[in-house]
């Protein structure tokens, strides 16, 4: 039996134009987790690690045969979407509409509104192409009307000190080395309920790096805490005090607070690293989050 | 029979725009006697060299690498010049089995009565590709093996019925970023020799060594090639496929060493990836995969320094 997700997303496709620029649309087909395996050769395993429920893809054929697909995820929760939609972007526009976060390069589209992640491939590129997959993407995002919600974790970063585009957000530890290598094992103990923003801090001169911060939102203190200990003994000296310079130079460390662990690792300097750490916390006190929904 | 699935795009429209990157810089690691026994007598000694590279792991074993570019390789919509693939075909296999002549070399690795099944990889925007495929089953039929007694198939491996027969396997796979085990490398390859592949995914699939640990493969490898054409430094979507962040590289990877040639794949993606972001930007998730390959799996390794790589041909820009 269909379930309400996936009629949602059928009604949906079922409304998308029957033909856009000689593009004619094809049947749906529907993929929950069980068998995304056999659609996406390899790359499941993202999709179910932010926990999707549904996906419908829909096809649309040219005279010859060729075709693009609107894959259309429902991610189950605004946060999994944007997670989902941050993963790989480098950068962000508004191809799609002014209030959908979405990057268009070289024939591939992808985006996210509400709880739903959307992805096509028109290649090779041409004018023709990319005015179709915009226009069937408007009518896609037009259809939900959710709200674009960023998970409250993300507030935590100093969104105007990040270098553009660099926030990551994940609940599985498999991306935590994306910007910097930290551990191939799972130090800090993310999990499903665990909630990480992750992002590049601009370095104030153009020599230094930037740095990386990490914000890890734990359902408890105590677990926060025993990743606080695991995360201390992995990688720094004793008596660090939660800080410590690399031999790079660079320094290194954490800060908890209740349930919010703080990470930063290539901090140019001492006072750069505890300011990022302890201006996450603040900011915490100052938002106070909410969990993910 | 092969089991290709073509999509509408080909790959041929594909790569007629893929990026052209380039700069340069490169190291030619100092060249070391190779002492894994894989040279003349490869056959017979496969068991008793993977041994010995075992047993002498922490001290003086040495894995070759060959790595050939040739910018003619890709013609002008970037697909692969067959007669060009076979000529890097037969200039790795030369060198890697110290023969003076590349079918000399075939005929230390294959014999007539050999039973022949070559492992590609079918993923449509950036596979094995036909012309390696083809110069790979050219030079099995040049050393006396029967057309019928070879087989080429990635999915269909296990119902294969020469596969099934199989004494000899050839690897032969693109290298290109991955979602979940941070590269698709030769060791995960093998991968479709078993029947349930989604177990092997935890912990950024860091289990498929074991794969080859598996009668149904074990000691049958006699060559692995890494096709490094246009590997892909970077993945988006959720197919995984990025025009963007694809390199025109001209280059194959070919040994006997399947961890110590997918050091080298991913030594390379990474210099690719740094170069394009222009800062380091890690592989996410690392490809642990290939350095337990090493540690726990015994089949190979995937320490740099003791890879006697080998580079011959164009040089710019190699990242290795």
């Amino acid at each position: 039996m269909a379930s309400n997700n996936e009629n949602y997303l059928l009604e949906m496709v079922d409304s998308l134009p029957e033909e856009v620029a000689g593009w004619r649309k094809a049947e749906p087909e529907v993929y929950p987790p069980e068998s995304l395996y056999r659609y996406i050769n390899g790359g499941a395993e993202l999709y179910i690690a932010y926990q999707y429920t549904t996906l419908v893809s829909q096809p649309y054929l040219d005279a010859d045969g060729n075709e693009m697909r609107f894959d259309i995820f429902d991610m189950g929760s605004p946060a999994s979407a944007f997670g989902v939609f941050c993963h790989s972007r480098e950068a962000i526009d508004d191809f799609v509409a002014p209030d959908v976060e979405s990057e268009y390069a070289s024939g591939l589209l992808h985006f996210w509104k509400g709880p739903y992640y959307a992805s096509v491939l028109g290649y090779p590129e041409t004018a023709a192409k990319k005015a179709a997959i915009q226009e069937v993407a408007r009518q896609i995002a037009a259809q939900i009307d959710s709200e674009s919600r960023r998970p409250a974790v993300v507030a935590l970063l100093p969104e105007a000190d990040l270098v553009p585009y660099s926030i990551r957000y994940f609940r599985h530890h498999a991306w935590i080395n994306d910007y910097h290598h930290f551990s191939d094992e799972n130090l800090l103990n993310i999990g499903g309920d665990t909630e990480v923003a992750m992002a590049k801090v601009a370095s104030a001169t153009a020599e230094a790096r930037p740095a990386v911060l990490l914000v890890v939102q734990y359902q408890t203190p105590t677990a926060a805490e025993a990743a606080e200990q695991e995360f201390m003994r992995a990688l720094l000296a004793k008596g660090s005090d939660g800080l410590q310079q690399q031999e790079d130079g660079t320094w290194l460390g954490c800060h908890r607070t209740d349930e919010l662990l703080v990470v930063v690792a290539d901090a140019p300097d001492q006072k750069t690293a505890r300011q990022l750490l302890v201006g996450c916390t603040e900011r915490s006190r100052e938002n106070q989050p909410e969990g993910p929904r | 029979m092969k089991d290709k699935k073509r999509s509408g795009m080909t790959r041929r429209v594909f790569l007629r725009d893929a990026s052209i990157a380039t700069l340069g810089g490169s190291l030619l690691l100092g060249a070391r006697q190779p002492v894994l026994g894989w040279a003349a007598e490869a056959v017979a000694t496969t068991k008793a060299a993977a041994a010995d590279a075992k047993a002498t792991s922490d001290t003086t074993a040495m894995s070759d690498v060959v790595l050939v570019r040739n910018l003619d390789v890709l013609d002008d919509e970037g697909e692969p010049r067959a007669e060009v693939v076979l000529e890097m075909l037969d200039t790795a296999v030369a060198r890697l089995t110290g023969q003076k002549e590349a079918l000399e070399g075939w005929h230390t690795l294959i014999k007539p009565d050999d039973v022949v099944g070559i492992k590609s990889n079918v993923w449509s925007p950036i596979g094995t590709t036909e012309q390696v495929e083809q110069a790979l089953r050219t030079r099995v039929i040049d050393t006396g093996v029967a057309a019928e007694d070879i087989g080429i198939s990635d999915r269909g491996v296990l119902n294969d019925p020469v596969f099934k027969r199989a004494s000899a396997l050839i690897n032969a796979r693109p290298m290109r970023t991955h979602h979940w085990s941070g590269v698709g490398s030769l060791i995960k390859n093998y991968i479709m020799f078993v029947t349930d592949p989604y177990n092997y995914h935890e912990e950024a699939c860091s289990r498929l060594g074991e794969i080859w640990t598996y009668p149904v493969v074990k000691d049958k490898t006699r060559l692995n090639v890494l096709v490094m054409f246009t590997p892909q430094f970077h993945n988006v979507g959720p197919h995984g496929f990025s025009p963007r962040h694809v390199w025109q590289y001209h280059g194959l990877i070919a040994g006997f060493d399947p961890v110590a040639i997918d050091t080298v794949g991913v030594k390379i993606i990474k210099g690719m990836r740094n170069e394009y972001f222009g800062e380091e930007r890690p592989l996410s998730p690392s490809p642990q995969h290939i350095a337990v390959a090493d540690t726990k799996y015994g089949l190979g390794t995937s320490d740099l320094d003791r890879i006697n790589l080998i580079k011959i041909g164009y040089d710019e820009k190699s990242f290795c």
